[in-house]
């Protein structure tokens, strides 16, 4: 038997980078997947793949989840698993900073999981359960990158706790994986840190950055019922840099 | 099947949580050296393996350092290889702190501490060899500080220690070190339960998913996931398996 028969499982920014291998991983378990992202080219690429839906999803908007959920409720039956992996980064100095730019990285990053969460409980809770796995970021362990994205990723550590002591009792799992430097579009067009990568390869205990399928196979554990009693957990996949 | 070949050892693989993680990994394709002192439920344990790969017994006392070189060597010999080194094995009296004397310190690193130390090390020269992992067990009576487990905490916060010393020092080597804490419903838990049940309960209702876990299904299956390539990229960690009771901090 497949690791994710049956299951229907949503990944916000589905359609590339990490999100994108999350999705071929988990339809290759046997999952009905919801691939819902902003880009719409990424979304007819993706949906070329048996058993993957592309639905065009703005993290930030309302409106855009509850117009999913019921979508995805009606045409499948069931919501068994979201992955809240959706995110934007920014490299702009910290000097130059703004009250937009933060904004607009805790809308998306913080808001958009926030969103998820909201309207995917009353879903699950009706099906007493319901898996939710939330991208946060091993920058939210240490203490590093003083910007808007090490925030909205604290954020995330913090809703995820939250949510699983307050929706346990209702049988849904609520988990956190923290990623270290994750080899992804985002990340290799840093150029400008390119010695920086170098570095943290150099520090890292497993001395490799992460791929996207590290990622994935913590979500999918996570996802899965494999990890039927694993629930406010954190699972930092970073090849040991934070446990130095 | 996710552990195909690949040869194990738990110990304290003969009953409760131990026996959980032997039958979940022997399932996925494992060879599983089971370690213990219980020579009637190791024979019993040992059966079931062998239904689906093939399994070794050892019953043996892992608080002598000799031992467990002997059994490494041995392991070695029949199957060629170490992939996994489970440090299940724990055993501890629940006495009050002023209470508490040498004797339970003993007793606690004797039989969980010193021999989770000495495993890691006899295994290392293999482990390296295979980019092998190493699961060693955490617990909530040390993250936590729970009343009456003095000794029973401080080796388990020993061992997380030394686990994120290893995994730091054997990165470079590919090797992964990472911690399970659990909760789950052992028979030893099961035979408390039927004669404590006010207070069974009452440890229920502060579970957020209202249950104790399952050796095998529960915590077997998170030994697979750390056990298994899935797992590469993640060391020096603790997964709380305890149904939401623990936020690591």
């Amino acid at each position: 038997m497949k690791r994710l028969e049956n299951k229907v499982a949503i990944i916000t920014g589905g359609a590339s980078g990490m999100g994108e291998r999350m999705a071929h991983l988990f339809s290759q378990e046997g999952a009905t997947v919801i691939a819902a992202d902003i880009n719409e080219a990424a979304l007819e690429k993706i949906s070329q793949f048996d058993n993957i839906h592309g639905m065009k999803l703005n993290v930030a908007s309302e409106e855009d989840w509850q117009h999913l959920l019921k979508e995805v409720k009606e045409r499948f039956g069931k919501i068994d698993i979201l992955v809240n992996n959706a995110g934007i980064s920014s490299e702009k100095p910290v000097e130059e900073v703004n009250i937009d730019d933060w904004q607009k990285m805790l809308t998306i990053n913080g808001f958009g999981p926030f969103l998820g969460i909201k309207h995917v409980v009353p879903y699950m809770k009706e099906q007493r359960k319901g898996a939710i796995v939330n991208i946060s970021s091993f920058t939210a362990q240490i203490g590093m990158g003083f910007n808007p994205y090490s925030a909205s990723k604290g954020s995330v550590r913090a809703m995820s706790r939250a949510a699983a002591t307050q929706y346990g009792r209702a049988g849904i799992r609520v988990n956190a994986v923290f990623p270290g430097i994750i080899e992804t579009p985002m990340t290799k067009n840093l150029e400008a840190t390119k010695g920086y990568v170098e570095q943290m390869v150099a520090a890292t205990p497993l001395q490799r950055l992460g791929q996207p399928e590290d990622i994935a196979n913590a979500v999918l554990f996570l996802a899965s019922d494999e990890s039927s009693y694993i629930t406010g957990a954190e699972l930092v996949i970073d090849g040991g840099f934070s446990a130095q | 099947m996710r552990l195909e070949g690949k040869v194990a050892i738990v110990t304290g693989g003969a009953g409760g949580i131990g026996r959980g993680i032997a039958l979940a990994m022997a399932k996925e394709g494992a060879h599983v050296a089971i370690v213990d002192v219980n020579e009637e439920n190791g024979k019993k344990t040992l059966e079931e393996v062998n239904q689906f790969t093939e399994g070794m017994l050892f019953i043996k006392d892992i608080s002598v350092k000799e031992n467990i070189e002997t059994m490494v060597s041995e392991i070695v010999s029949r199957f060629g290889k170490i992939d996994v080194l489970v440090n299940n094995a724990h055993a501890s009296k629940n006495v009050p702190f002023t209470e508490t004397t040498m004797e339970h310190f003993d007793l606690s690193f004797g039989t969980g501490f010193y021999p989770t130390f000495h495993f890691m090390k006899a295994c290392y020269p293999e482990l390296k060899k295979t980019k092998g992992k190493v699961i060693n067990f955490a617990s909530g009576a040390g993250l936590e500080g729970q009343v009456t487990q003095a000794s029973y905490a401080a080796a388990k916060e020993a061992i997380r220690a030394i686990s994120r010393v290893a995994a730091n020092e054997w990165g470079p080597d590919g090797i992964n070190v990472n911690l399970i804490s659990p909760i789950a419903l052992t028979p030893g838990v099961e035979y408390w339960r039927d004669h404590n049940k006010e207070a069974y309960d009452a440890m229920v209702q502060k579970i957020p998913l209202r249950r104790l876990g399952d050796p095998e299904q529960d915590i077997g299956r998170t030994a697979v996931f750390l056990a298994s390539d899935d797992a590469n990229y993640m060391t020096g960690q603790t997964i709380m398996v305890d149904g939401g009771s623990v936020k690591l901090r």
